[in-house]
């Protein structure tokens, strides 16, 4: 608004000369000395005029000091800028004008109109002390102009203590000074383009002074507050609330450059431009030269107390518009509010989305030639821990020297770390860098005793997103240790596993070979392993298990099933887990071939009888076989295809209405026989986790 | 011929009428780990939503998904969050769709599913929310 209403007035100036103008030409104004304003070409010409001025300059009537003039413009045109239906008139010292439309930078205003009830003219000056602007509303204004002086100062007031004071000198040296007070920033919302955001509420105040001769700048200043400034796009996803701060600048020619300086203070408020939030306090100051070749960043400052001060220099050419060389820099920076702020609103999907990161992070780059030449980045007493406990590391270090088209090395290392509820310990590994791609030749963590080794990690980014592969190994565990960290039943023996090579891409993990895993004294080889959509919301497994010669002495102690002294094959086929459950597989449970001691205490029958779904322990205890705590067996064996949350259970030989799962043999023997052959996934489940509850109904030979 | 002929429109209109009749039903309240799953994390974060469908800054789609209809009405500190929020609703919903199409083993029922599932959030919905209509333009419930 105050833009447009500056245009009015100047307009109106401009009318008030070629009043004056007109009116001394027909002798009505009282000038001793007529030097003549000579105003009228170089009034045209500032505006390229193409108006057919209609001149109805009738008046100069007497009495002699009396004074009457009238002027009429139908239109004055100039590209972005144009006025018609102007009017003017001047008696005595009341004048008075009106534009019917002026339109400016696409924006139009209807029926403005001036009143100066005590315009002074003379040769040296024109100056309206107590003018009124009208249009929607009416605003005092003055003005004076001095065409000798070449000088016009104006003052506007608009509501809520705005004020505007304009002085401009021109001629061979020009000069434009400006102080605005409570300037709403809400009025530059009619000339700012309608996809940037738009200012809705907050003042700026401040002063700026230009200065220069004929068409070069020579110095320029500026120095602003603002306060409480407000702005949103339409979407909402570019916002501010709040913001106060400052904004100074400085500017003059030394030959032929400008070297210049300034500094913006953001003190205080709010802003959202997604996806980052930043609340204020800041400060950026910068310094360089402009030449007509360049503009030239030659330290830029921004201190950001949370966290630390970044530097950067750059240049940008002018006549191709491009940036040809910038270094960006920061050392000691706090990791927590980097990673918080600028991170995070990244990783919104991925398991880090709900994390937290604190340390020390440096970093040094180098663009040029339009491409990123050099990173470097370095990590110190990093830390990264995941709030809801799933994994967290410590003592994090990385010094990463990126370079483009170069082979580098980085190291990263942990003093330790936890993965699930499993303790790591600490490491340290050279990653092999080219470019895009990663490689690790070798990296072995410390797992538990044992060791994780990670072999011929290679991982390339394309355009599908990151893809990587490996291939290791694990190193004995004991399994005491195992199930203590992860707070299962105390298991015995040891875990070790060979990995084959591991494949990931789209989302997609998968395995090249067989995973094989030593536990509970037997082997168990994980095949056709498939991992989709591993980081959606819905992770879904795929794999064939095969499982030889395991322990049962080792793996029933373990879940307090009861003893059963013997071996087992347990073969897992087609299995497809959901969000890390089972929803379908064929499995099945198998005494192992080949010579080995067969025991089965009371309890276990009691609870292996319960599986099948029918009730042993009350039978038992009452039966004669009660006294016995331990029977034999030949064989034993449960199969379950689950499918549709049923699980359809079959033992190791038909029996009458049922199917047997113990096949008694030596003295005491006892054969179970279940009679269950469809139960429900969940209540199967259930019923492991309460073994003894069971209701399996023994049928004793 | 012609008796062939009306015999096989005859039989042709037949498989036309049974036809619907035959096709199966897709079971929405079919349950599944990662149906389980997905159900619970919406259940979860819709504490958290609700607050914006309130507020009309986030309005229910006609696709069976959430979408930001007036960022503005949320407070500036909250958008980050609102944003976060209808990402990860809109990749469970999907997820959601998809599985329970799969556990109906037709795969191929998925958008059959959303759209079902799109009326029947919207019929749930508290007055003052907002939801797109038919034709895409939000309306307040």
């Amino acid at each position: 608004m105050p833009g447009i209403l500056i245009w009015a007035v100047l307009t109106f100036v401009g009318i008030v000369m070629l009043t004056a103008l007109q009116a001394n030409r027909s002798g009505g104004i009282r000038s001793p000395r007529d030097k003549g304003y000579n105003l009228k070409a170089a009034h045209y010409r500032s505006l390229r005029a193409a108006s057919s001025v209609l001149m109805l300059a009738l008046g100069a009537s007497s009495p002699a000091l009396a004074l009457q003039f009238a002027l009429r413009i139908d239109d004055i045109a100039a590209p972005a800028f144009r006025a018609s239906g102007i009017s003017a008139d001047l008696e005595n010292d009341h004048f008075s004008a009106t534009i019917k439309q002026l339109s400016f930078q696409g924006h139009s205003w209807k029926n403005l109109r001036l009143t100066c009830p005590k315009i002074a003219i003379g040769n040296d000056a024109i100056a309206c002390t107590q003018g009124t602007l009208t249009g929607e509303q009416s605003w005092p204004v003055r003005f004076n102009y001095a065409p000798n002086a070449k000088r016009l100062i104006l003052d506007l007031t608009l509501p809520a203590s705005e004020h505007w004071h304009i002085d401009a000198r021109w001629g061979k040296r020009w000069e434009l000074a400006a102080s605005i007070d409570n300037a709403q920033v809400a009025h530059l919302k009619t000339w700012l383009p309608q996809d940037m955001p738009v200012p809705s509420a907050g003042t700026v105040s401040g002063k700026l002074h230009f200065s220069g001769s004929t068409a070069q700048l020579l110095a320029a200043d500026a120095d602003f507050r603002l306060a409480g400034i407000a702005f949103s796009d339409a979407s909402g996803r570019h916002a501010g609330e709040k913001i106060g701060g400052t904004i100074r600048f400085g500017a003059h020619r030394a030959n032929q450059e400008l070297v210049w300086e300034g500094e913006v203070r953001w003190d205080n408020g709010e802003l959202y431009w997604e996806p980052f939030y930043l609340t204020g306090g800041a400060r950026l100051t910068a310094r360089g030269r402009i030449d007509p070749l360049r503009i030239a960043l030659e330290q830029g400052l921004l201190n950001w107390p949370a966290i630390g001060e970044i530097a950067a220099s750059g240049s940008w050419d002018r006549s191709s518009r491009t940036l040809t060389a910038a270094t960006l820099q920061g050392a000691q920076l706090k990791l927590d509010a980097l990673y918080s702020n600028f991170m995070l609103p990244f990783l919104g999907r991925t398991v880090l989305a709900k994390s937290t990161a604190s340390g020390e992070l440096g970093f040094a780059g180098r663009f040029a030639d339009g491409e990123i030449k050099a990173l470097d980045l370095t990590i110190d007493q990093g830390s990264l821990q995941d709030q809801e406990g799933r994994f967290g590391l410590q003592g994090v270090h990385l010094e990463l020297p990126w370079r483009a088209q170069a082979a580098t090395v980085a190291e990263f290392g942990i003093v330790n770390g936890k993965v699930l509820a499993l303790p790591l310990g600490g490491f340290k590994t050279a990653i092999q860098i080219h470019d895009k791609k990663i490689g690790i030749p070798k990296l072995a963590v410390p797992i538990l005793g044992g060791t994780l080794n990670i072999e011929n990690f290679q991982a390339a980014s394309s355009e599908q997103g990151w893809q990587w592969e490996f291939e290791g190994g694990l190193t004995p565990i004991a399994m005491e240790q195992l199930a203590a960290a992860l707070h299962w039943p105390t298991m015995h023996g040891t875990l070790s596993g060979v990995v084959p090579r591991v494949h990931f891409a789209a989302g997609e993990l998968a395995l090249d070979g067989a995973l094989l895993i030593k536990a509970f004294d037997g082997t168990a080889v994980i095949q056709k392993l498939l991992l989709l959509d591993a980081l959606g919301p819905a992770p879904r497994i795929q794999a064939d298990i095969d499982m030889r010669n395991l322990d049962l002495d080792l793996l029933t102690r373990t879940f307090s099933f009861g003893s059963i002294q013997g071996r087992v094959d347990v073969s897992v086929n087609g299995l497809e887990l959901s969000n890390w459950k089972p929803v379908a597989f064929d499995a099945a449970v198998r005494s192992s071939p080949g010579d080995y001691p067969r025991k089965i205490s009371q309890r276990a029958v009691q609870n292996i009888s319960s599986l099948g779904g029918a009730g042993a322990g009350a039978a038992i205890q009452r039966s004669f076989l009660g006294v016995f705590e331990q029977f034999g067996y030949s064989r034993l064996g449960l199969s379950c295809v689950l499918k549709n949350t049923v699980c359809l259970m079959g033992g190791i030989a038909a029996a009458p209405q049922g199917y047997i799962i113990v096949e008694g043999g030596g003295i005491p023997a006892i054969t179970v026989i279940g009679y269950n052959r469809s139960v429900s996934w969940n209540e199967l489940v259930s019923r492991l986790q309460r073994v003894t509850q069971g209701n399996a109904r023994p049928v004793v030979q | 011929m012609n008796a062939t002929l009306r015999l096989f429109a005859w039989l042709f209109l037949a498989v036309l009428c049974w036809a619907p009749s035959a096709q199966a039903a897709a079971d929405l309240e079919i349950d599944t780990p990662a149906i389980t799953a997905l159900k619970q994390h919406m259940q979860q974060r819709h504490g958290e939503l609700a607050g914006f469908y309130a507020s009309g800054a986030v309005g229910l789609t006609n696709d069976g998904l959430v979408a930001l209809r007036d960022p503005g009405a949320a407070p500036l500190a909250q958008r980050q969050a609102m944003n976060g929020l209808v990402a990860a609703e809109n990749l469970d919903r999907q997820a959601l769709y998809r599985e329970i199409a799969r556990a109906n083993n037709h795969p191929e029922w998925e958008n059959e599913v959303r759209v079902t599932f799109a009326q029947r959030w919207i019929g749930k919905a508290a007055p003052g929310w907002w939801y797109q209509n038919a034709s895409g333009a939000w309306a307040r419930k």
